[in-house]
């Protein structure tokens, strides 16, 4: 059992908003609400990891009072970015890192590590390194990673953003073993569409407006008949260690056109990606950008993890390149004041993605590659990268968008490709 | 077959190993005071480093980037000597890239937590030998943050080919380092929703030593020992 009560998170002089809930044993319960609303930090409330006015019970025992190893072995917390949370390099030994820092018996430790890696789809990659695991895959072995100590409360944070439908398919059954066996479910999530599983009862956040990012409109800069044409020609790569991921892959793109990708995880999207956009070079086959190789500035990628892309303090210091070459409108006093006033460090996941594609979008490549750009956004935020996609490609870049929100590639999308087998198949 | 995977070692050398080899190779690197005589350690750790990592691009790759670095401290010295002694260049250039072919052995060829539980099991305090580990691991995260990082740069324009990135080491640092703290910070709070106690922490298994292990001690050691007599 789950009690809170006049909850608030809070973070320095910040405080989240009010929740109250009384959560039974075996029970889910979503906790909705937009970007910015407060829901990862409570949960980090819930979790012990962050300072928090009102009270948590925990089985009637008042967080506080529960001492640190119980309280660990008791509630696991799978955060949103799984590459937040991986402390290891091989996939079994990140599992075992937490039975291991419980005191766990090794051979106990090793059975139930096996067990929630098979239980997450993951047990055939056991010994890979971590670093060859997709964004997906990543998400998958976290779960793994907090089922692994069978905890009593499992807090969730919007963790399946990244993952296929089989990977939702298999973590929704993990979660729902645990529920069966007695554990309770805390699930943060910004649509409840995005759920892995059907909840017990929804617990609604409102939204904080000041989260909210205003950005100054794209500009269209003078002689801007780019006319830019992508063609990849049998393709080929595969990473060491790993073997060839793209085996050939095949395309031919004109300017203004949206490409969206899908695929299973680890398929290999985040590489095509990264071929297409020049970052890595292909080890066979022709791959061309206007008659050349593609390279930045004249194709940019967004990875999904966006923030290496924000390296300024403010997000006036990122936009003020921007406005100075014509390439965004000049804000208004009010605005630009704001922007001004609002460090990177504040924005919420969300609005760092959006601004991440904001500023790639905003220099007119001749490609633009997104991968994963809506992963845990809310309605808004994911309208907001539709907007902006729809907008480069009619500036005349040629625009990758590889993701698992399907609905999102369809809307956005002139042709969509699934990547099968190291090629790109038209859907 | 299950009690096996823990006896599985993931190191490509033995951790205790790459450190020994490491810090005879520092030592013999800083005796040599002349060019000539640096050659032999500098090729002493590229074998090493071949040896053990197996990838020359990275290592080509890591010799590259810390160039500049050699080639300012060389610069440095040279002047502070008066603008006498131009062999000071040279030295300094083939100590920092030894240097760098030599940590290979630390940066890729050692797995972070069986570093943190080779220490641990010479009886180091939890707290040390943890932190160590978690150091190795943040160097790793930085090291594959360094691509992210570049890649963002030149996204925006700060760095306009891969050539150019000898010559904006200031703007990449600034950019690894924020990066490498937000990464901290990161892993410091997953260790802390994992239950992880530094006072409290027993290693789960134990890191075998194999003949390679020694060999690469014994290797080192007879560089040192000949930079040392001669």
């Amino acid at each position: 059992m789950l009690r809170l009560r006049a909850l608030r998170a809070r973070r320095g002089e910040w405080k989240g908003p009010e929740v109250n809930a009384s959560i039974g044993e075996g029970s889910v319960v979503a906790l909705v609400g937009p970007n910015g609303s407060g829901k990862t930090s409570t949960l980090l409330a819930v979790a012990g990891l962050l300072e928090l006015e009102g009270s948590v019970e925990i089985d009637g025992v008042e967080l506080s009072s529960i001492d640190r190893r119980t309280l660990r072995s008791t509630v696991s917390y799978v955060p949103e970015d799984p590459t937040s949370y991986v402390v290891r390099n091989y996939v079994l030994d990140e599992v075992l890192a937490g039975p291991e820092f419980l005191g766990m018996d090794p051979g106990e430790a090793l059975r139930r590590s096996l067990e929630a890696l098979e239980a997450v789809g993951l047990r055939e990659r056991a010994d890979d390194p971590v670093e060859h695991l997709s964004g997906g895959q990543l998400q998958r072995l976290v779960m793994a990673c907090s089922l692994v100590t069978s905890p009593s409360v499992l807090l969730v944070d919007d963790a399946v953003s990244q993952v296929d439908s089989d990977g939702r398919k298999a973590i929704a059954e993990a979660i729902g073993e645990a529920v069966k066996r007695g554990t309770t479910v805390l699930i943060a999530v910004s649509d409840l569409e995005r759920l892995p599983l059907r909840p017990d009862s929804v617990i609604e956040l409102p939204h904080d407006r000041e989260e909210e990012l205003r950005l100054p409109e794209l500009l269209v800069p003078r002689n801007s008949g780019m006319r830019a044409f992508l063609e990849a020609k049998g393709v080929r790569f595969g990473y060491p260690g790993v073997g060839e991921l793209i085996k050939d892959l095949n395309l031919r793109a004109e300017a203004g056109e949206v490409i969206g990708i899908t695929g299973p995880n680890g398929s290999g999207k985040t590489t095509a990606l990264k071929l297409l956009t020049g970052l890595l070079r292909p080890q066979r086959g022709k791959l061309l950008l206007n008659g050349s190789r593609p390279s930045p500035p004249r194709s940019l990628y967004m990875p999904q993890n966006p923030d290496p892309i924000l390296t300024e303090r403010t997000v006036w210091e990122e936009l003020e390149p921007l406005v100075a070459a014509k390439l965004i409108a000049s804000p208004d006093a009010e605005l630009k004041a704001e922007l001004e006033r609002t460090p990177i460090s504040r924005l919420g996941a969300g609005s760092r993605r959006v601004l991440a594609a904001y500023l790639l979008a905003a220099r007119r490549p001749s490609v633009l590659a997104l991968d994963e750009p809506t992963a845990g956004l809310d309605r808004r935020n994911s309208r907001l990268i539709g907007s902006l996609v729809r907008e480069a490609a009619s500036r005349g870049s040629v625009v990758l968008v590889s993701s698992h929100d399907e609905s999102f590639v369809e809307s956005v999308s002139d042709r969509v490709f699934r990547v099968e087998g190291g090629r790109l198949v038209e859907l | 077959m299950s009690s096996e995977l823990l006896k599985v070692r993931r190191s490509r050398i033995h951790p205790l190993s790459a450190s020994v080899a490491v810090a005879l190779i520092a030592s013999s690197i800083t005796l040599e005071q002349e060019v000539l005589g640096s050659l032999p350690v500098m090729a002493t750790s590229l074998v090493l480093a071949l040896l053990t990592v197996r990838r020359a691009s990275l290592i080509a790759v890591w010799a590259l980037r810390f160039l500049p670095m050699g080639l300012g401290l060389g610069a440095f010295a040279f002047l502070a000597s008066g603008g006498k002694q131009i062999e000071l260049v040279p030295l300094l250039l083939v100590r920092v890239e030894t240097m760098v072919m030599g940590s290979m052995l630390l940066a890729y060829g050692v797995e972070s937590w069986e570093l943190a539980y080779s220490l641990r099991s010479l009886g180091l305090p939890g707290w040390f030998s943890s932190s160590i580990g978690i150091a190795h691991v943040l160097l790793r995260r930085s090291l594959r943050a360094l691509d992210e990082v570049i890649a963002a740069l030149r996204s925006k324009g700060l760095i306009a080919s891969p050539l150019h990135q000898l010559t904006r080491v200031g703007v990449i640092t600034r950019a690894l380092v924020a990066e490498s703290l937000s990464s901290a910070e990161k892993v410091s709070l997953a260790l802390e929703a994992r239950g992880f106690d530094p006072e409290e922490w027993r290693p789960i298994r134990p890191v075998p030593f194999r003949f390679w292990d020694l060999l690469a001690i014994v290797v080192a050691a007879s560089v040192f020992l000949i930079s040392a007599l001669l």
